[in-house]
């Protein structure tokens, strides 16, 4: 960590809220009395939820905030006031002093542009007029720098480039004026889990030859364990706890600290049931004046719903607004470990499939594409999902998992290979001739990714349930009372029928959608990602609830993850795809201590460092 | 700093409360334009088409509020009768717009395959016509009159609607929910008529503007070319031509249906555009 005394960046009571402006419409809090310090040379993470003001954080500091929010308060770049300032000495500022990476790789870069010229476009306006040799020459070494070796990726276009080989560009384009301050907003969150290691590690490393100062954003608090040196949690717009990161690590003090910590799964064992906190991010207007936690923490009391509490020095580097921190400290640091109960059952899985419920042979998927170019996204997959089993598929984006998934419902058929479900025997098949595909994916249910967009906007929740109960010969008379039955299943309040999608949270929404799988009742049900759209505390809830429905009603899962720690929690089984193939397959604990495949075992180096390994070495 | 301006909280519990007056105004003039054509008989004291063989083409006085046109009969009983006309037509064109635009572009994008490319090759096909020649050449020919020229508008109008319902029906179609619907074994028909065509709402809302305006001003234009309305009807684009030889003795009787034209033609869009607007926001806050 670098030595000078005086800060790089500094925010005091910054406040930043929507509505404001010359634009009227409703006020709204995004971020309230944010106070922040960054020495140049060290790199801080901001961990939060969504929802949490984060991106809006980033934004103020750039001054880059959206029409119609406006930030007030002071931050403070080397000794000079950035809100004051007018737009063109910002300009000049940005780039050369402060530059942002963003989250999105796919939409950072202009398709038009070359890869070279995003790169000499920030060169050229830096340093004056230089020949067009000296500036390729310049973009190719800075291409390196970011781990591009081969020259000719200069004169490529964005489109030919692979997510990864895009955040390098466009981390090498942020770089181009040499900031001393990148913020970098979400670097690895698109990205593949191998993908992810390596941009973290170039940050890294990029950072410390540079000696710049860097400001991690992200919801990971593995990725802040793994990158920076001070934490900032931040929830619902303002700063809860700031601390080393090896000190959150070993000891939280506030329990929304704690919660962020203990909701991340372990990826080193099952436990019985993740640690959860009921609710949802509120607004930080909803929570102006108490504690934000407050409403979902365990240990509140009156006085943390009478005032918004300070942050206050606990000791030297350590800040919390947890007014009972002194109380509580003891039960805080215990319950670190004490919550994560490991599950006795977990490890006798069995190897072989004694019922299986659904049966995938040799199925292959080729996409034709033109010039006769296919694409194999199935390679002859072999897969066995035992009845009230729940089985894994590891693997990354383009490894042909949601592919399998798509062909299993019907949405995609299969080139070669078969997929046979095995009916209960004490349900009658009624289905005729002519309405096999039909039947076929009404006895595999799909749950996807996204809960934003997988209901219908338009549609009540409520109207969804009873229309797909209606349109699986569900008897009319007990439509209404079967959906609110569904709903108490997934820990839903019946009232919760009348609403809108809209006016749901992500989390209540992906249990929505599991209902609606729940109600046509099917043999198997494939979760495509489902949780990796949602915040970690809501993660751990939905997990749970996963596991407390496949108990009460013998469901058989297929789980699609890229996560590993995810995926350690609620399978008994698990396969690795790679390109289409499987390439290892086992029980969780075995393939993910004692991995065979070379693939394997680089998904499992790519994980983050843990917060528990980093305590360890602190 | 950016100096937070603090102006007094609003209350803006009303939905009329946001609707700019520009709105306001365009909804003023098409429910006017409505109460004429439905009541224009109760309005106006002398009937649109008696002659006044003693006062012709006379500017605007106490008993004809916008004067009389070169037979002698009162302008402004015939710009409000003529707005059945203007109504009428337009509507019939758009409502057709907007059923066989619903019906056949969400059929063709949602089925995709040989459905899909039979419709848009029809639609191209339309496309390489010249729809004005067509109906002149057509109603011409035929010396159809208003109805005709109502009928052809309906057909040659249908093309652009069905390709934008049709694309928009394709991005529809590619989201989860409806992937999601069709895997819970929900009807192929419900999830065309009634999610994504509840969903894309607005934008069939919106076309269904653009489609009476556009009919409108060419139901008029025909009019104006003799080959609309029948000529003694009071029609506003019949009235521009017959009362352009008068423009120097009453320019109002030629003037006022113009405008009529105008204002009802922009009033429409700019409704249009209000609900597309309004509808879009409301879907996209989730």
């Amino acid at each position: 960590m670098a030595t000078h005394d005086a800060p790089l960046l500094e925010l005091e009571n910054v406040r930043v809220e929507s509505g404001a402006g010359r634009r009227g419409g409703q006020r709204r809090t995004i971020l309230t009395g944010v106070d922040l310090r960054l020495m140049p040379g060290e790199t801080v993470g901001i961990v939060g939820e969504s929802g949490s003001g984060k991106s809006m954080l980033a934004k103020a500091v750039a001054r880059l905030l959206p029409p119609n929010v406006t930030a007030s308060g002071r931050i403070t770049y080397r000794g000079t006031e950035l809100l004051s300032q007018s737009d063109r000495s910002m300009e000049r500022l940005r780039g050369s002093g402060i530059a942002l990476l963003y989250q999105d790789p796919f939409t950072m870069l202009n398709p038009l542009l070359r890869v070279g010229d995003h790169i000499t476009e920030g060169l050229a306006g830096a340093q004056g007029r230089r020949s067009r040799r000296a500036l390729r020459d310049e973009a190719v070494r800075r291409l390196a720098e970011v781990g591009i070796d081969n020259p000719d990726v200069a004169r490529k276009y964005p489109f030919q480039l692979s997510g990864g080989m895009r955040q390098r560009v466009a981390l090498a384009a942020a770089l181009a004026r040499d900031p001393d301050l990148l913020i970098a907003d979400e670097p690895s969150t698109a990205l593949d889990v191998t993908t992810q290691a390596q941009i973290l590690a170039l940050l890294q490393s990029i950072q410390a030859a540079r000696g710049m100062g860097l400001i991690m954003i992200t919801h990971d608090l593995r990725v802040a364990f793994s990158v920076c040196s001070r934490v900032y949690v931040l929830y619902a717009g303002s700063v809860l706890e700031s601390a080393p990161a090896a000190a959150l690590a070993r000891e939280p003090l506030h329990p929304y600290s704690l919660t962020l910590l203990v909701s991340d799964p372990p990826i080193d064992r099952t436990l019985a049931a993740l640690p959860v906190t009921e609710g949802n991010v509120p607004t930080p207007d909803s929570v102006a004046d108490m504690c934000g936690f407050a409403p979902r923490c365990t240990w509140a009391t009156a006085e943390c719903r009478a005032a918004l509490p300070p942050l206050v020095d606990i000791e030297p580097g350590r800040r919390s607004a947890c007014v009972r921190v002194s109380e509580i400290r003891g039960e805080l640091r215990r319950s670190t470990t004490a919550l994560l109960v490991e599950d006795p059952a977990a490890s006798d899985a069995a190897a072989a499939v004694a019922d299986p419920v659904l049966r995938i042979r040799e199925l292959s998927k080729t996409f034709t594409g033109r010039h006769g170019r296919d694409v194999h996204a199935l390679r002859k997959v072999s897969l066995d999902v035992g009845r009230n089993e729940s089985v894994g598929l590891v693997g990354e984006s383009g490894s042909g998992k949601s592919t399998l998934a798509r062909c299993l419902v019907g949405l995609e058929t299969a080139t070669s290979g078969t997929i046979e479900v095995v009916e209960r025997s004490d349900r009658s098949g009624g289905t005729s001739g002519g309405a096999r595909e039909q039947a076929l994916h009404k006895r595999v249910q799909l749950v996807f990714q996204d809960p934003y967009s997988s209901l219908d906007p338009t549609q009540t929740v409520g109207d969804a349930i009873r229309e797909t109960l209606r349109a699986n010969g569900y008897d009319r008379t007990a439509l209404a009372a079967r959906a609110a039955e569904l709903f108490d299943q997934v820990g839903l309040p019946a009232s919760y029928l009348r609403r809108l999608p809209a006016t749901l949270s992500g989390g209540e929404r992906q249990r929505v959608a599991i209902a609606r799988a729940l109600a046509v009742e099917p043999e198997v049900i494939v979760f495509d990602e489902p949780v990796s759209a949602l915040d970690v505390s809501v993660q751990a809830q939905v997990l749970n609830l996963l596991k407390t429905l496949r108990r009460e009603f013998g469901l058989s899962y297929l789980f699609i993850s890229h996560d590993l720690a995810v995926v350690r929690q609620v399978v008994d089984r698990v396969y690795v795809c790679y390109r289409g193939e499987i390439v290892e397959q086992g029980a969780v604990g075995e393939v993910l201590e004692k991995p065979n495949h070379e693939y394997t075992k680089q998904l499992i180096a790519s994980i983050p460092r843990a917060a528990d390994e980093a305590a360890e070495v602190a | 700093m950016i100096a937070p301006v603090t102006l007094p909280h609003r209350r803006l519990g009303s939905r009329f409360a946001r609707i700019p007056i520009l709105v306001a105004l365009a909804w003023l003039f098409v429910l006017a334009s409505l109460v004429a054509a439905l009541f224009g008989h109760l309005i106006t004291h002398i009937s649109p088409s008696a002659q006044d063989p003693f006062s012709i083409a006379t500017l605007p006085t106490g008993t004809h509020l916008l004067g009389t046109d070169g037979l002698g009969r009162d302008v402004f009983s015939r710009v409000v009768a003529g707005s059945t006309s203007a109504l009428v037509g337009p509507l019939v064109v758009a409502c057709s717009g907007f059923l066989l635009s619903g019906l056949v572009g969400i059929w063709a994008g949602y089925s995709g395959g040989l459905v899909d490319t039979i419709t848009m090759r029809i639609v191209d096909f339309m496309f390489a016509l010249p729809g004005l020649l067509i109906t002149i050449v057509v109603v011409t020919l035929v010396q159809g009159g208003y109805w005709l020229a109502v009928g052809i508008l309906c057909v040659l109008n249908v093309q652009g609607d069905i390709r934008l319902i049709r694309s928009a029906t394709l991005a529809q179609r590619a989201l989860p929910y409806v992937e999601a619907e069709r895997i819970t074994g929900i009807p192929r028909w419900r999830i065309m008529y009634r999610h994504i065509g509840r969903n894309i709402l607005p934008i069939l809302l919106a076309d269904f503007a653009i489609d009476f305006a556009g009919a409108l001003v060419a139901l008029a234009g025909l009019a104006f070319l003799g080959l609309g309305a029948q000529p003694g009807t009071a029609d506003w684009g019949l009235m521009l031509t017959e009362n352009e030889q008068i423009l120097f003795q009453n320019p109002w009787a030629a003037l006022a249906p113009g405008l009529a034209i105008v204002v009802l033609a922009t009033s429409v869009n700019l409704i249009g555009d209000f609900i597309y607007e309004r509808r879009r926001a409301a879907s996209v806050e989730r």
